[in-house]
């Protein structure tokens, strides 16, 4: 796929084809105008003259070499993220506000059919993501990924992420192998999961260039493993885990009357109201207000995407402040405080 | 047109439970009775809300004639409520549920079953069946004729015969045709006659795939597809005479078009306005959660009143569901319901 996220938004927000540029002069003159309300809500805890970080992106990717080396050898992923660097990340937060980044691995995510080479990759990624969080008192947080579909690797390194390496919560892909996150085979996996209460961090995957239309199923990916975690009734069998969807959950409020309904003592709303969601690609103001009928403002959680396309935080705070109808300590719930309820050891950061 | 008798009609309908022409006319002239009263005093004896009365228009109504009901039992496909329909249940709900007229169209799994010529010839079955009812049941029912797709020449055929001879009101199309979305060249010779003659295409999603139980899923999202593929395609700028009607909301639209950011870089006002030239209807797409999106989206002039049935919930689930979740006034519930849809389609008027 081509880096198209700001060429993409450019369009549905001028509603004329913008150059990049031109995006990002928007965005400078966003950036300007967004400095003055937080820095004065912000001015007790703010140093002088600047915004001080206070935003915790939940949806923020890394991008380790050995992860770089194994996308440029398949000619996969979106090509920004084969310039990633830590400072890469770093200088985003830095100009958007955000103090805590939640790093995890993005599409086309580690699995490329060698379970070995997985689950190497995966310890390699989660190992530099921890030295990243450490590298960087209170910048990271990490969602470590996991080297499913093999689930007896993926068990191993569910403990030694969480245990040893101290992760914040474990990142899946909406699929692996084409089974999503309800199947019966990663039963162990989410019952482990559960057990943990832990937080799953989830990001959709589907990768099909030969498909034209494959941005539609990449969006619907997110909403078929919800689908499949609602149909085989594993948020009723582990209610302990706390799910993040990303990019607003993809189709989900569009689709509440489709999902499977069979299994769910107490109904479909009622279990798609206790997940997470993220607002990284979920702020167009056609798309909101679905998003926000459906989703309480405490589950929502603020996320860029970032280093991809217009990850940059300002955008996106600025679609939720246009688009949302939003109050001021709503905003401020969603930029920060939901997640914080969530992850309560970042309290320290900012 | 086949010289179709009244006795063959009913003879027909009556083996499978249809409604006698006696009780027809008898209630035809309760009808007619009733509609010489003025409508204010008509109104305050129905304070409910005049589901007594005949007004809505149903853009969203199968119909499943006998050698459609073979086919899809050979195939063992369709929804099994298909195999119990016959006209006379298509009436009793319309009269039940205030709809005075119902658009008539083929549902999935469509009538293409691999084999070109018994498409062709279960596609003018179904037509001659639909004009049969029409012309039966004066008033009560409209056509959106089927092709017998992906045969392009046997469509053009179809497009000719339904239209002029049997005077269809427009032509159905479903959302893909052997994999193939409505954008893909191989149908263009098909799109360019429907815009020649300035026809009305009635959307419908298919998607049969009884191994995969997210089929629901599948199913609603593939109308966001077709939707895709006809504005990636330029379809939509070759064709701008055709009157789009999309079924079940538009599928998943508000949250796809995130993605559709290259597609959007085709169309000089981007994607928004060509989005809102669609009319789509409200079957299975009345929740709380679906409007707020959609009303943002569509112009409250391009959304049609209609129902999935036999499928779905009834004329009255669907009406309270408007009513309680659009948030439209009196005035625009009117509109849905009825004018939108006179307008598009004016022989209604008489």
């Amino acid at each position: 796929m081509k880096n198209s996220h700001a060429i993409e938004w450019g369009n549905l927000l001028c509603c004329q084809a913008a150059t990049r540029r031109e995006f990002l002069t928007g965005l400078g003159a966003l950036g300007a105008a967004a400095v003055l309300p937080h820095a004065r809500s912000f001015a007790q805890t703010g140093a002088a003259g600047s915004t001080r970080p206070f935003r915790i992106d939940v949806h923020h990717h890394f991008v380790p070499p050995t992860f770089i080396t194994e996308i440029v050898a398949r000619d996969m992923g979106n090509p920004v993220l084969r310039k990633w660097t830590p400072q890469v990340s770093l200088d985003l937060m830095d100009k958007g506000g955000v103090a805590t980044a939640m790093v995890s691995i993005t599409r086309p995510g580690i699995w490329f059919g060698d379970r070995a080479a997985t689950r190497k990759l995966a310890r390699e990624c989660n190992e530099y993501g921890a030295r990243m969080v450490a590298d960087h008192p209170g910048r990271f947080g990490l969602f470590a990924a996991l080297p499913l579909p093999d689930v007896d690797a993926s068990l191993r390194e569910i403990e030694y992420a969480l245990d040893t390496l101290k992760a914040d919560g474990m990142g899946m892909m909406s699929s692996y192998d084409d089974k999503y996150l309800g199947d019966p085979a990663f039963a162990p996996v989410m019952d482990e999961l559960n057990r943990r209460k832990a937080i799953v961090y989830e990001h959709p995957i589907r990768e099909d260039r030969s498909n034209p239309l494959n941005s539609i199923e990449l969006g619907t990916d997110t909403t078929r493993t919800v689908a499949s975690l609602l149909h085989t009734a594993t948020v009723v069998r582990c209610p302990d885990i706390r799910f993040i969807l990303a990019h607003g959950g993809g189709t989900v409020p569009y689709v509440t009357a489709r999902m499977p309904s069979q299994r769910l003592p107490k109904g479909v709303i009622y279990e798609l109201q206790r997940f997470y969601y993220d607002t990284a690609q979920a702020f167009n103001p056609y798309l909101v207000p679905s998003f926000k009928a459906l989703v309480p403002v405490p589950h929502i959680l603020f996320g860029t995407d970032a280093p991809l396309g217009i990850g940059q935080a300002e955008a996106v705070a600025k679609g939720l402040r246009d688009n949302g109808g939003f109050t001021a300590s709503e905003l401020r719930a969603i930029e920060r405080e939901n997640a914080l309820a969530l992850l309560p050891r970042l309290k320290g950061s900012a | 047109m086949k010289n179709f008798h009244a006795g063959e009609t009913e003879a027909g309908w009556a083996q499978s439970g249809g409604m006698p022409r006696r009780e027809f006319l008898m209630g035809m002239a309760a009808l007619g009775a009733a509609a010489v009263l003025p409508k204010t005093l008509l109104e305050a004896q129905t304070p409910a809300g005049a589901s007594s009365r005949l007004f809505r228009i149903d853009v969203h109504h199968h119909f499943a004639p006998p050698t459609f009901v073979a086919a899809i039992i050979a195939q063992d496909a369709g929804n099994p409520s298909l195999r119990k329909w016959t006209p006379r249940i298509s009436i009793e709900e319309m009269d039940k549920g205030g709809v005075a007229t119902s658009m008539l169209s083929i549902t999935r799994p469509g009538i293409w079953f691999g084999d070109n010529a018994a498409a062709r010839k279960l596609a003018r079955e179904c037509n001659e069946y639909a004009a049969r009812m029409m012309a039966d049941y004066p008033g009560r029912f409209g056509q959106f004729a089927v092709l017998p797709l992906p045969d392009v020449d046997a469509s053009l055929r179809e497009i000719e015969y339904s239209m002029d001879t049997l005077k269809a009101d427009g032509i159905a199309l479903m959302s893909n045709h052997d994999g193939r979305y409505l954008g893909d060249p191989v149908f263009a010779p098909v799109m360019d006659e429907l815009n020649r003659r300035k026809a009305i295409v009635y959307e419908h999603p298919i998607r049969e795939d009884r191994e995969n139980p997210l089929n629901g899923i599948e199913l609603i999202t593939d109308t966001t597809r077709t939707i895709g593929s006809l504005l990636a395609s330029g379809t939509i700028l070759r064709c701008p005479d055709i009157r789009f009607i999309f079924a079940h909301g538009g599928g998943t639209l508000p949250s796809a078009l995130v993605r559709m950011g290259g597609t959007a870089q085709k169309y000089p006002n981007g994607l928004i306005p060509e989005l809102q030239k669609f009319y789509y209807d409200i079957a299975q797409a009345y929740s709380p959660y679906f409007f707020p999106s959609f009303k943002k989206l569509v112009p409250v002039s391009h959304i049609l009143f209609g129902t999935d049935y036999p499928l779905g919930a009834g004329v009255e689930v669907v009406a309270k569901g408007l009513k309680d979740n659009g948030g439209f006034s009196a005035g625009e519930l009117r509109a849905i319901e009825r004018e939108n849809a006179l307008a598009l389609l004016p022989r209604l008027k008489t």
